[in-house]
């Protein structure tokens, strides 16, 4: 399976690949509904995006505890999230302030909330062809291809 | 106070809507943008310009509850159109008393336009220290209280933790802002600055100690196919720009070298000594020492591929473990040109005191530079110092007065009000090493290219090379290659020597400098960076691909030649706010220093000042195109209307100002 590997020393935080990746999804060029987000520490000079590793272990379905089971996987295997399903369940996040049971089971902080529709979304590879990836210019954003 | 305010519509590229905020009673308004306003001057700077226009008149002094700051985005801010991060703050200049703007990328701009305002207009003085929130629609003034003396790094760290979100922007000024020091500036993410004309101190005198912003909205836009379609093209055409390269990898950095091997000779652009010629230990700052030493990691603002920041360690020696964003080329020059102290290292840890404290690095450094003539040649000495050695090469001197300045202590308070005024008090004997044009602080050795010199000295701000100064007109082989600088004037202006750096023929400089200040007012105006536009790159941004990705953006047709007009409107107000508060032709020369004592350039080395009777011609001809009287620098009448400024014009006609 394709993944999006982070060189985290080489973004500069620019976050192109944000605004990209909501256009692309929503129409919109807004980080705030972003599948690949920026952290960014400018006191400290870090920088790095972080998004979906499509990892084999997918955590986010075996370890989440999802109150509507909104994460599926596609006919490629790749974890995907019913946002009809999902639209934030009253009970999710358990306590406020505290992370949604999707976004806390992620180890690679790859599931993010669409801060506009109220919803978990994730990467998905744009089809095979991420902008993210296409657009990243200090070539921080690698598309690899793993081992089944 | 707090405040939700409704959303207007929703436009594409513009938010839609502004903020007005009187700090003296905490009323705060949102308000509909004006679409006639925005056709006419495209909004963010350019609009700031017209609104500063009718609101700040002469007799409101800048530092008084009356002036107002205007923060401002355009319509590209946000978008994916590259290098769309750039925010400009506008208002009455302390240090100049003139025109005052500033830019600033970082993520600050990208946020104000998510958040869902294209600017925010702020009035008045808070009885006590506040700052402001904008979270979106919502708005509040907090007290500051707690921040009030406390540096830029610290007031942002409390500030986000405070509002619990670590990825909110946050502009602040530091001590240098409240104490009124006009080196004082503002700072965005620790580490940009809107640095000139001293606004951290209108700041300060407001006590509006930070604005901080967190936006979710985003930006939409009219035609999103071909707008990404188009904002590709101008994402290769920067990274296939021969400059790319080095100046993507060594930021402004580089500039020194791009001077360098055009043959000025051995460093010699780097204006030591307060701008008495050469030096032979620039060779110490090229690019490679400052990887070598300081360099950590290339950092770039919103959306930008250049990616000319840097964020910065130093590793050994007495400064070792500072830490921070930057330096930039202005501060080499202000912290080792100027003092002669040939250390990538102390330029760090210089630039990171001024980011602290809220310091302009040119203010600073100019006013150090000032001093230093003065005490090397006896004109001041240790009683009129407090007791300082300022000489050159004294690090702790540096160190000591950059503190100074912003606190106002001892001699730096002469010096915190900039070479000019700090010239006025030493005495008059001082004037003539006061390195300023219209008060603000010079920084740039002006004895080579001429066009390169009218830039700087006609920009609306005080000196200037982001205005009208074409700075490819220094630049040389392997960047840039004389037939292609050539071709350029030729096409452009019908002048092969347009771009060629002679300092004795001055055909087509006028022409480039005039254009190259329309362009740069209408990429302010929208909201990208000048950095890749066709001012620093040969492949960068020209009048028609703003004028496509503008009308894409926003779905309102804007065609180059209409972009061509608003440039010359947007540059027309600025002068004319000028005229009003008494500009005239006398201010747009260089000090005489420029004319009067040559400095050795080149290879074998020769002896170069410039012709004043050239200049004469070459800025009566400026005036002569621009449609400005060449005895008074005021725009005339005819071209006041010519560019639908009609109450412009009736104001300078009501004053007596123009015929």
């Amino acid at each position: 399976m394709k993944w999006i590997r982070v060189k985290k020393d080489l973004c500069t935080g620019c976050g192109t690949c944000e605004i990209v990746c909501s256009s692309g999804h929503v129409n919109i060029y807004n980080p705030a509904q972003a599948r690949i987000r920026v952290f960014r520490d400018d006191e400290n000079g870090i920088s790095y995006p972080t998004v979906c590793t499509q990892c084999p272990a997918q955590l986010c379905i075996k370890k989440s505890q999802c109150p509507v089971e909104a994460l599926a996987l596609d006919s490629n295997g790749m974890v995907i999230i019913d946002q009809d399903r999902c639209k934030l369940h009253p009970e999710c996040p358990p306590k406020f302030g505290e992370k949604e049971f999707c976004v806390a089971a992620c180890p690679f902080e790859g599931i993010f909330i669409d801060l506009v529709e109220k919803v978990a979304i994730k990467c998905d590879l744009c089809s095979g062809d991420p902008a993210c990836f296409r657009w990243c210019a200090p070539e921080a954003l690698i598309l690899s291809k793993r081992k089944e | 106070m707090k405040k939700a305010f409704k959303e207007f519509p929703r436009l594409n590229g513009w938010a839609g809507k502004f903020l007005k905020v009187d700090l003296t009673t905490g009323e705060m308004e949102a308000q509909p943008i004006s679409m006639d306003d925005m056709t006419k001057c495209i909004g963010g700077s350019g609009l700031a310009g017209h609104v500063l226009y009718e609101e700040v008149l002469p007799e409101i002094k800048p530092l008084s509850p009356e002036n107002i700051v205007i923060f401002s985005v355009g319509p590209l801010v946000g978008t994916l159109a590259p290098t769309s991060g750039r925010a400009t703050l506008t208002s009455k200049s302390p240090m100049t008393g003139i025109f005052g703007d500033s830019s600033v990328g970082g993520t600050w701009g990208s946020r104000l336009k998510f958040a869902g305002w294209d600017y925010i207009i702020i009035k008045g003085q808070s009885p006590n220290p506040v700052y402001l929130w904008i979270n979106d629609d919502k708005v509040e003034i907090r007290d500051a209280s707690h921040l009030w003396g406390k540096d830029t790094w610290t007031t942002g760290r409390m500030i986000k933790s405070e509002l619990g979100d670590p990825n909110i922007s946050v502009a602040c000024i530091g001590p240098a802002g409240e104490n009124l020091s006009l080196a004082g500036c503002v700072i965005v993410d620790y580490a940009r600055a809107w640095g000139r004309c001293s606004f951290g101190a209108v700041l300060g005198y407001k006590r509006l100690k930070a604005i901080a912003v967190r936006g979710t909205k985003g930006v939409k836009i009219a035609h999103k196919t071909e707008f990404e379609q188009y904002s590709r093209k101008m994402y290769e055409r920067i990274g296939s720009d021969p400059i790319y390269e080095p100046f993507s990898r060594s930021g402004t950095i580089f500039w020194g070298e791009a001077y360098h091997i055009v043959g000025y000779e051995s460093w010699g652009y780097y204006q030591t000594r307060n701008h008495s010629g050469r030096w032979s230990e620039g060779d110490k700052l090229g690019t490679g020492s400052f990887w070598n030493q300081v360099f950590e990691k290339c950092k770039a603002c919103f959306n930008c591929p250049l990616h000319c920041g840097h964020y910065s360690k130093i590793k050994e020696g007495p400064y070792a473990g500072e830490k921070g964003g930057g330096p930039e080329y202005n501060a080499m020059v202000d912290f080792a040109c100027y003092p002669l102290i040939p250390d990538p290292k102390f330029v760090v840890k210089c630039n990171n005191i001024c980011n602290r404290l809220g310091l302009g690095v040119d203010e600073v450094g100019c006013a150090i530079a000032f001093a230093m003539t003065l005490y090397q040649k006896g004109i001041i000495n240790k009683e009129d110092t407090g007791g300082l050695e300022i000489t050159h090469g004294n690090e702790e001197v540096v160190l000591k007065l950059i503190e100074d300045i912003c606190y106002r202590r001892g001699f730096g308070d002469i010096l915190a009000d900039g070479a000019r005024k700090a010239s006025e008090k030493l005495g008059s004997h001082t004037k003539k090493y006061a390195m300023h044009i219209k008060g603000l602080d010079l920084i740039g050795e002006l004895r080579y290219p001429l066009g390169y010199l009218l830039g700087w000295c006609v920009s609306s701000r005080g000196v200037d090379y982001l205005r009208g100064a074409p700075i490819l007109e220094p630049f040389g082989p392997p960047f840039i290659t004389f037939e292609v600088k050539k071709e350029i004037g030729e096409k452009l202006w019908s002048s092969a020597n347009a771009l060629m750096d002679t300092h004795t023929n001055i055909d087509g400089k006028a022409r480039a400098v005039s254009w190259i200040e329309n362009l740069m007012a209408v990429t302010n105006a929208c909201g990208v960076c000048t950095f890749v536009t066709f001012w620093g790159l040969s492949n960068g941004y020209q009048m028609e691909d703003m004028a496509y990705l503008l009308s894409t953006a926003t779905g309102i047709d804007f065609s180059p030649e209409t972009l061509w007009k608003i440039g010359e409107r947007i540059v027309a107000t600025e002068k004319s706010y000028n005229a009003r508060e008494g500009i005239r032709r006398k201010d747009d020369y260089p000090p005489n220093l420029f004319f009067e004592t040559p400095i050795e350039v080149g290879t074998p080395p020769k002896k170069v000042a410039h012709d004043r009777r050239l200049y004469d011609r070459m800025l009566t001809e400026y005036y002569e195109i621009r449609g400005y009287d060449p005895e008074t620098a005021i725009p005339k009448q005819k071209k006041l209307k010519e560019l639908g400024l009609e109450e412009v014009a009736e104001d300078l006609v009501k004053r007596g100002l123009v015929d």
